[in-house]
């Protein structure tokens, strides 16, 4: 069981609108205390985020969703940094002993984020996805996925998000500050609110299961994937993702 | 050795790019830009491996594809990258393994926040 640790939630896109409520419940009720919040992004808020976004300003996201929180609780942790994650601050901005919400637009910052995991002794990393709406690549946008990577003193209890996934093991994108501002605009895809509330939603269920249960009961969980059309969810367990 | 064919059914674009040995035996299977693993825990029978591929439920993210395996027990222990046409793709593994084993599909992780 955890408690009193850093949060960092980094990526705070439309799957953010699922965790960030719990996250702060937990906090709130003392479900499961969290010694700071920081929320990490290095984009803004547009228009064309309002339908499956809450936001007043066109403003970085950190920003604005720190501001808007704090308004609810006032007495929260909350932190904010408004840059992108990369090699030069991975380090600073996750701390040892930290748990990470991941939930951003590319593969590149989630293999970052969970090769510094990797390096640090006691962590846990919740990494949530779903698939956009691509005609070209045939994605209805109704798919998503959780993969939790945990370590205590030094050892995976959980494998690491590289162990079962080429994708992030060699990521086909680069960091959003590794490409060109236009670039970045053409790498966004529309996404379905249903899908985003259910991924983070699902990241907020493993979070609460993390921080709540003894660790060989928690890891019965290690992956869970699920569809916002066929009401489909598939959990995976350590006899399907061994440590290897 | 060992043959697998693949006819590849209305789904021109389908590339079957390489056989990982090192990764626990990962058929990787692209089409567009998407990609696919198919994981070989160790070693499986040809019926096993017919009746997973034949399955549309286990490529549903791979559309209307059918592969058909012919020949015997096998393990896709060989090198090689496999080939790229668009109508048939042959695919050669080493030698058969002494005991089947499970087969297990990973889907790409969905990548957008």
């Amino acid at each position: 069981m955890i408690s009193s640790r850093p949060l960092v939630g980094i990526g705070l896109g439309g799957i953010c609108e699922g965790w960030m409520a719990p996250v702060l419940l937990f906090h709130e009720t003392g479900l499961v205390p969290f010694s700071t919040i920081l929320l990490v992004d290095g984009k803004g808020f547009r228009s064309s985020n309002r339908s499956r976004q809450y936001f007043n300003k066109e403003a970085n996201k950190a920003v604005e969703r720190c501001r808007n929180w704090r308004e609810l609780y006032p007495k929260a942790p909350l932190r904010h940094r408004a840059q992108y994650i990369d090699h030069s601050n991975v380090a600073e901005i996750i701390p040892e002993d930290a748990i990470v919400l991941l939930s951003p637009d590319n593969y590149a910052t989630r293999k970052l984020v969970s090769d510094h995991m990797e390096t640090l002794h006691n962590s846990l990393l919740i990494c949530g996805g779903n698939d956009g709406i691509s005609v070209e690549e045939k994605n209805d946008g109704t798919e998503g996925a959780v993969v939790v990577h945990y370590k205590i003193e030094g050892r995976n209890i959980t494998p690491p998000l590289t162990a079962y996934h080429e994708v992030i093991r060699h990521p086909p994108d680069k960091l959003p500050t590794d490409v060109g501002c236009v670039e970045q605009a053409q790498a966004g895809h529309p996404q379905l609110l249903a899908t985003n509330l259910m991924v983070g939603a699902a990241m907020a269920e493993v979070l609460y299961r993390y921080c709540t249960m003894p660790s060989e009961e928690a890891c019965q969980v290690v992956e869970i994937w699920l569809n916002s059309r066929t009401g489909e969810r598939s959990l995976y367990g350590p006899k399907e993702r061994p440590i290897t | 050795m060992q043959t697998m064919k693949c006819p590849v059914i209305a789904s021109p674009q389908l590339k079957i790019i390489s056989v990982q040995p090192t990764e626990q035996h990962t058929l990787v299977v692209r089409q567009g830009s998407r990609t696919a693993y198919l994981r070989f825990n160790t070693a499986v029978t040809v019926d096993e491996v017919r009746a997973y591929c034949e399955d549309q439920r286990n490529w549903k993210d791979l559309g209307s594809l059918s592969v058909i395996v012919d020949g015997h027990r096998f393990e896709p222990m060989g090198a090689g990258s496999i080939l790229l046409k668009p109508s048939t793709a042959k695919v050669e593994f080493g030698d058969a393994p002494a005991k089947p084993s499970t087969i297990e599909f990973t889907r790409t992780l969905p990548g957008k926040g």
